[in-house]
């Protein structure tokens, strides 16, 4: 089975660095650089997307908004938030909305791969392994 | 005759019908005569009162004081009268004090010098005096309780305001850090990813490649500090000179029309008559080419974006205006913010409105802007007029 990775970030420089740092990992990276490609790509890779990497500041869809839609369409997928400045009012807010983790840049990889790998744990929890 | 015989009862008639006490007082100090309202007013019957000192009639705390003043009178008297600005006592039977006020006149019957004294009770007027002062008293306390009250209002009102100010100022440090937190901690994350990939790689292209990135992202985190601290820089307002505006439109234009997808928007400006400002003529120039960009930059393609200059006697005003979709409601309070954009990460930092916001206010003037979030925005930027010192 393949495992995948979504990143929503509008910085391609970003979603370069992370997919850097997942090298080497069970994980293949998706990218969408704003919530419109996120949720495509959601629909065409419904099953194998384990985890999701969010950013907040993005134009157009913020990512308090876009991790609203994937409560919604996706509820069993973790969500973990990464944003450029930490924000305690914001990561309540996240946590509250039931994100898996809150993580801010920059983020080492040791620490990414790890975050990845718990939120990751608590998706095969729904997902049904023989189907 | 009749009427000599008569004069004596008239007299007295007159004399007993007024209605002021009406008291004839000899050298010696004694009581010689008391009329009928006298002797009603301080409640004896006429025979005790004649013969008697006068100040049988004074309280007895100013008994020694009045007759000080009755010999003192005796040696030089002229008409006067007592007790009308100041509060006199006299002292009737029945030992009630009371206020009065005393006319005084010398005279002599048969050549015996007496003195005349006319006393009216001004218990009545005294009373509605101590009112009418009580009721001012009254009023003077309220007006000043009125006035501290006002007073600790506006005392509470400029602490509240100083309390706004100071969060506002908060916010807008909150909204810069959270912006630098952003433009900065992105390349950050980026170097560090890349040096962590760095040291894991062998070949040595991708290693090559590596450093570069490492080095491309350090100088993006150098200038958008360089960035910051050129406009951050309170109060550097010297070396403004004294410039026309209608120059400083003009340039922005030329460089505004150099810029890619100014070909495609209609920019339509009529130049007016020189319009002095002080100011720094590079920075106005920033201010100016900023806010056309983001107009032809909102229009696309057919657009049109138009420029004028008003001017009255304080100020001069320049609004550019442009056809594009317009700036939402809630965006309308943020484009000002440091590193809010709506565009994408390659078209700009979200630094332009900020810099132009602090640039205008620097020159001592402001900006506004006005959408209805559906077509077109205009930015309107205001400067005082300069006082050219001619003549």
């Amino acid at each position: 089975m393949q495992h995948h990775l979504l990143i929503l970030d509008d910085e391609e420089d970003i979603r370069t660095v992370i997919r850097r740092q997942l090298e080497g990992t069970r994980f293949e990276v998706l990218e969408a650089a704003d919530a419109e490609q996120a949720m495509d790509i959601l629909r065409d890779y419904a099953l194998t997307v384990e985890v999701i990497i969010c950013d907040v500041r993005m134009p157009k869809v913020s990512g308090v908004e876009a991790v609203s839609y994937f409560r919604q369409s996706h509820p069993t997928k973790p969500i973990i938030v990464l944003t450029g400045f930490p924000d305690i009012d914001l990561a309540v807010d996240f946590m509250k909305a039931g994100v898996a983790d809150f993580l801010v840049k920059p983020v080492e990889k040791e620490k990414l791969v790890a975050a990845v790998e718990k939120a990751a744990s608590t998706h095969n929890l729904f997902v049904p392994t023989d189907v | 005759m009749q009427h000599q015989d008569n004069s004596e009862q008239l007299l007295q008639l007159a004399v007993h019908a007024s209605p002021s006490g009406i008291l004839i007082v000899g050298r010696d100090g004694k009581i010689v005569f008391a009329n009928r309202a006298l002797v009603d007013m301080f409640g004896y019957v006429t025979d005790e009162l004649i013969g008697e000192a006068i100040e049988i009639l004074v309280p007895s705390a100013g008994v020694d004081a009045h007759r000080r003043h009755r010999e003192a009178f005796a040696m030089n008297p002229y008409p006067r009268v007592m007790g009308r600005q100041e509060h006199f006592d006299a002292v009737r039977k029945n030992g009630d004090v009371f206020p009065v006020e005393i006319g005084l006149r010398p005279g002599e019957v048969i050549n015996e010098k007496m003195v005349v004294a006319t006393v009216i009770d001004i218990t009545q007027r005294k009373s509605t005096e101590d009112r009418l002062r009580r009721h001012e008293e009254h009023l003077e306390e309220l007006v000043e309780e009125r006035t501290r009250a006002l007073h600790a209002a506006q005392v509470e009102k400029e602490r509240v305001t100083e309390r706004l100010i100071q969060t506002e100022k908060l916010a807008a440090i909150g909204t810069l850090v959270s912006g630098i937190g952003h433009e900065i901690n992105n390349p950050l994350y980026f170097i560090l990813g890349t040096a962590e990939a760095l040291t894991n790689e062998t070949d040595s292209a991708a290693r090559q490649r590596y450093s570069d990135e490492i080095i491309e992202h350090c100088r993006r985190i150098a200038a958008t500090v360089r960035n910051l601290s050129q406009y951050a820089r309170p109060g550097a307002s010297h070396n403004m000179e004294l410039i026309d505006l209608s120059d400083v439109v003009a340039a922005a234009l030329q460089t505004v029309k150099r810029s890619p997808g100014a070909d495609r928007v209609d920019i339509e400006w009529t130049a007016k008559p020189a319009v002095a400002i002080r100011g720094k003529a590079e920075e106005l120039q920033q201010v100016l080419f900023n806010i056309i960009r983001n107009g032809i930059q909102a229009c696309g393609a057919n657009g049109v974006v138009r420029i004028e200059t008003r001017e009255d006697d304080a100020e001069v005003a320049v609004s550019i205006s442009d056809s594009g979709p317009g700036i939402p409601e809630s965006h309308r309070k943020q484009v000002f913010d440091p590193f809010f954009t709506t565009k994408g990460p390659d078209d700009g930092e979200g630094l332009g409105l900020y810099i132009v916001q602090q640039i205008v206010l620097k020159h001592g003037g402001d900006i506004d802007l006005d959408s209805d979030g559906h077509s077109g925005t205009t930015f309107t930027v205001r400067f005082p007029v300069a006082e050219t010192n001619e003549g």
